[in-house]
């Protein structure tokens, strides 16, 4: 049954929110943003066609909430809701409840999502499937006692996940027995908190892998393509820095056997949309870790190798419209890189950098793509992820693109908040990332402590010092230029 | 924000400077830092020494657990508080052995950046 979107809801926040709403527009489709109450000063809020406040600033008010998401999309008139990722996008029952209210999920059916978003039936799947799946236990019994002996069996160290998220939240290591019970304790209640439910997985650990993933996509014609890998090893605290595409690591040998079974999986699944098979990789094996039922963070890396649209392809899917793709007319070419910037202080081991934004700059230029979420006077707080924007540069080679992303990163400036730009700078510098061999080990061995302070030229220095002077004889204050008035009143009117 | 062009030493450098709240941001070689912090005129960039003492909280956040209690023994990197903020949880560890002079969190409080939230000592409370 094709029903055609003519009012797209978008339940998210920041730079994705805007990425769907501008396919949207190309898509001749308005869009409505279902914000909190915390977001009113974001891009995302100024940019789309409708606006409506869902909530206050914690998730589980807002964001997280199936019932008012579904209110805002219908009082608005919306027919189909783009989840975006995070949030209620690998949430089956909201799926679900979206159909119910005869909304469109842009996304998988819920069938999917349940099965692949449940780490433990996703690899009952693959192993169905005949697909590598790494050592582990994912049983119901979830008794501290079971657990510790399934742990034993595996060895240490062990990788403890919520079996509900994704993302790294509710993913522990436990390096030790000692540790064990700390590591599932904390694992828990991040779970709980992040997820509704405390229950666990555990896996074997291995300590110099690398993170490759599919990226998929299945048709309304039930057609069910890759479109090509990416390599995510670049982690701190299992959250993705850099991605790139394509591997650096892959031979095509295994690399059209990993496509194969990427697919094998999504088909296990009659998947439909965009989703991705993420796999971990050493010593040339490769083993299944889990399917995202989703748009990822580092879609545009993709995009930019392969040059599809991948959020435009997910909407006409959901108006069950076929891409009219050809697998073997899928090639890559060239590099791509994307680096998240997120408000934190490098010189203080990340802390996230909360306050309101000054001035930003992101230059274009030639192969360079900003997704940006905030903008000059948007406040950052705790409520969320700190992720401002994302850098995506495209280039002929590995090489030339790192050169690439280095200059796109120097020219990018972000006031009012710190942020990662020298960490990334460094990251893109050192010899182990140049090489390519990098493995999910790469931020722990290396960049586990704070930057150092920065380092100034005595030249740089002397611009400073006449720059304050200069700052307060003019007194160029941000604050002045950027007062937005409160619409609050205005738009929360239903919750 | 403003551009800003300045010779120094002989050589033409632009760069840009803007006060955001209380800071003066620049950006200059691809290189961006507060060059003072207007309202302490605290030259920024060199950040106060740590205090092994103290257990602070360096962000907004939720406690979700409490390791310790008064009075007990710490060694160095043992987790003392969990708290959580912008959804990851952060293991606050001693960077100290010693005991626990005070500690009065309860899991589920709020707590905001910089509150101090527990104090280590060499020496063991007396008791009194």
């Amino acid at each position: 049954m094709a029903k055609k979107i003519k009012k797209l809801a978008i339940a998210n926040r920041g730079e994705v929110a805007v990425r769907i709403h501008l396919a949207a527009r190309e898509l001749d489709i308005s869009t409505i943003l279902l914000h909190s109450e915390a977001d009113i000063q974001s891009k995302a809020y100024r940019m789309c066609d409708e606006t409506i406040c869902i909530g206050p600033a914690a998730t589980n008010e807002s964001y997280l909430h199936t019932e008012r998401v579904i209110r805002g999309a219908l009082s608005k008139g919306a027919d189909a809701i783009h989840p975006g990722f995070g949030f209620l996008s690998e949430n089956a029952k909201f799926a679900e409840e979206c159909a119910q209210n005869d909304l469109i999920f842009v996304g998988p059916s819920s069938y999917a999502i349940q099965t692949m978003g449940d780490k433990i039936s996703a690899r009952a799947a693959a192993m169905r499937s005949g697909v590598p799946v790494v050592p582990g236990y994912d049983g119901e019994d979830q008794a501290d006692e079971t657990l510790l002996k399934e742990a034993k069996k595996i060895g240490f160290p062990l990788i403890i996940k919520a079996s509900g998220g994704g993302g790294g939240r509710g993913l522990k290591i436990a390096r030790s027995e000692q540790d064990f019970f700390e590591q599932l304790g904390s694992a828990k209640r991040e779970s709980q908190s992040a997820f509704g439910s405390a229950k666990v997985f555990l896996e074997k650990y291995l300590d110099h892998a690398k993170h490759i993933e599919f990226q998929i996509f299945g048709d309304s014609s039930g057609k069910i393509f890759h479109l090509h890998d990416r390599e995510c090893s670049v982690q701190r605290r299992h959250q993705k820095i850099i991605e790139e595409a394509i591997s650096p690591s892959l031979d095509t040998e295994t690399r059209n056997k990993m496509a194969k079974d990427a697919i094998r999986i999504a088909e296990s699944v009659h998947y439909k949309n965009a989703g991705t098979v993420e796999f971990i990789f050493q010593d040339g094996q490769y083993y299944f870790m889990e399917m995202n039922t989703r748009l990822q963070v580092e879609h545009p890396v993709t995009e930019f190798v392969t040059g599809v649209d991948l959020v435009k392809a997910q909407i006409l899917c959901a108006q069950n419209i076929s891409v009219e793709w050809q697998q073997e007319k899928l090639t890559t070419h060239g590099h791509a890189i994307e680096c998240r910037l997120y408000a934190e202080d490098p010189y203080q081991g990340g802390i996230p950098s909360t306050g309101k934004l000054g001035s930003c700059l992101f230059p274009e230029g030639p192969g360079r793509r900003f997704e940006v979420g905030f903008e000059k006077g948007d406040l950052i707080t705790s409520y969320y992820d700190p992720m401002i924007a994302k850098v995506i540069v495209f280039e002929e080679s590995r090489e030339k693109c790192m050169d690439k992303m280095i200059q796109a990163l120097r020219d990018t400036l972000i006031f009012g908040v710190q942020t990662n730009i020298p960490y990334l700078i460094e990251i893109l510098n050192h010899s182990e990332f140049r090489s390519g061999q990098m493995t999910t080990q790469f931020i722990g061995k290396y960049f586990s402590e704070p930057l150092k302070p920065l380092d100034l030229t005595e030249e740089e220095k002397a611009f400073a010092k006449q720059a304050v002077l200069f700052a307060d004889s003019m007194s160029i204050s941000s604050s002045a230029e950027a007062d937005i008035k409160s619409p609050w009143s205005e738009h929360w009117r239903f919750v | 924000m403003k551009k800003i062009s300045l010779e120094i030493a002989g050589k033409k450098t632009e760069g840009f400077v803007e006060k955001v709240e209380r800071n003066i941001w620049i950006h200059v070689h691809g290189k961006t830092f507060i060059a003072e912090d207007t309202s302490t005129k605290k030259r920024v960039g060199k950040h106060a020494v740590l205090n092994p003492h103290e257990i602070r909280a360096a962000m907004p956040g939720k406690i979700t657990a409490v390791k310790k209690k008064t009075n007990d023994p710490v060694a160095v990197g043992e987790t003392i508080i969990v708290m959580e903020a912008m959804k990851m949880e952060y293991s606050l560890k001693a960077s100290m052995s010693g005991f626990i002079r005070t500690l009065s969190l309860k899991v589920g409080e709020q707590v905001t950046a910089g509150q101090l939230l527990a104090e280590i000592k060499e020496e063991k409370n007396e008791k009194n």
